[in-house]
């Protein structure tokens, strides 16, 4: 193998492990290039900063420019050509399709949950900018995220995370946000193309979703990582970073095309294309 | 596109007999060798690893090292040097 890319959560380069991870690596042959934390807001509907690394194997070649080249893609302003705060769900089409009020009731927090999203000490650090301390229901109501804003707040444990021991949420924070929907207030949905097949279990499609790499991310990582292997890549990039967003986001699923229907367990987006 | 969601030792059968002729999903643990030796007889050059982020999220457990999760890391660092 020469090159492995390695993604995960912006907090683990400020882990005391860190270094001890680095150090593992050099020993085991490998060296590691661009490292850093992207967020992808510029381009989609979504907060949400990766962690992302290149590895390389230390017998591999890495040429100074093409190692220049590779530090220069990013999803910066600049290279982007966009600034923040980026399209909102309602401009990027990504606003599911509704469904039958039946349907929607699966996603809707019971009473016991909004209670706990509207506990003071459970609001995480992130989100103490964003509480009007003079409104009614004050935590609950910096929790909303409508068609105008972005998606923030995507764990693996989301719709779950309530569950834990009280303890850690009063530590960690309890990170769930709520789409307003038609007046009232559920868990978000999320449609895929037909290609792609999540659970029906609503806990471990969420686990799935929370879990997931947007494909910008994945895409801003093997451009730099092919473009750092240089004449080693059997994938050799011409990195317009705008155009190729553009094509990412042209190939994305529009959901306003799309109505929902049950089948089985599963929950099926159908147009009339398909 | 749809591909086969295969078990590790599925995976290293059909390696051995070189079926693997496109994409196919194993659904396994990344510490079990049989995907390991698959890999290795395809000759696979690139990797991409997303180990769990539990260990290292400020929402999580932040045990980092310390837990088995936050390890798999190091296994995905692995694969590297056995592979080249």
């Amino acid at each position: 193998m020469i090159s492995l890319i390695v993604e995960n959560v912006p907090g683990i380069s400020k882990s005391a492990d860190y270094q001890k991870l680095l150090t593992t690596a050099a020993l085991d042959g490998m060296r590691f290039l661009c490292a850093g934390v992207h967020s992808c807001a510029r381009v989609l509907p979504l907060y949400r900063g990766r962690w992302l690394a290149s590895f390389c194997h230390s017998s591999v070649y890495i040429d100074s420019d093409d190692m220049t080249s590779a530090g220069l893609i990013s999803l910066s302003a600049d290279a982007v050509g966009a600034a923040l705060p980026g399209p909102c769900l309602k401009a990027s089409d990504a606003v599911h399709p509704p469904s039958s009020k039946f349907d929607r009731s699966v996603l809707v927090p019971g009473d016991e949950v909004f209670a706990m999203l509207n506990r003071s000490d459970l609001d995480p650090k992130w989100m103490a900018s964003k509480i009007n301390w003079s409104m009614q229901n004050p935590v609950i109501n910096a929790r909303i995220i409508t068609s105008d804003m972005k998606l923030v707040g995507v764990v693996a444990q989301y719709g779950s995370q309530h569950l834990l021991p009280i303890d850690h949420l009063k530590a960690k924070g309890l990170q769930t946000m709520l789409y307003e929907d038609e007046g009232s207030l559920r868990f978000f949905a999320l449609g895929f193309s037909p290609s792609v097949v999540i659970s029906g279990n609503l806990k471990e499609a969420y686990h799935q979703v929370g879990n997931a790499i947007s494909p910008v991310h994945a895409w801003i990582q093997i451009a730099k990582t092919h473009t750092l292997l240089g004449k080693m890549t059997m994938l050799p990039v011409a990195c317009d970073v705008i155009q190729t967003l553009q094509k990412i986001l042209d190939r994305a699923i529009k959901l306003s095309a799309f109505t929902p229907v049950l089948r089985g367990d599963f929950a099926i987006l159908v147009t009339w294309f398909l | 596109m749809n591909c086969d969601v295969i078990t590790p030792e599925v995976f290293l059968d059909r390696s051995l007999k070189n079926e693997v002729s496109g994409p196919v999903i194993v659904n396994g643990c990344v510490r079990d060798p049989k995907i390991w030796m698959g890999m290795e007889i395809l000759n696979v050059a690139h990797g991409f690893a997303s180990p769990p982020c539990q260990p290292w999220s400020g929402a999580g457990s932040e045990l980092g090292l310390s837990s088995e999760d936050g390890k798999v890391f190091q296994t995905c660092c692995a694969l590297l040097e056995i592979f080249t």
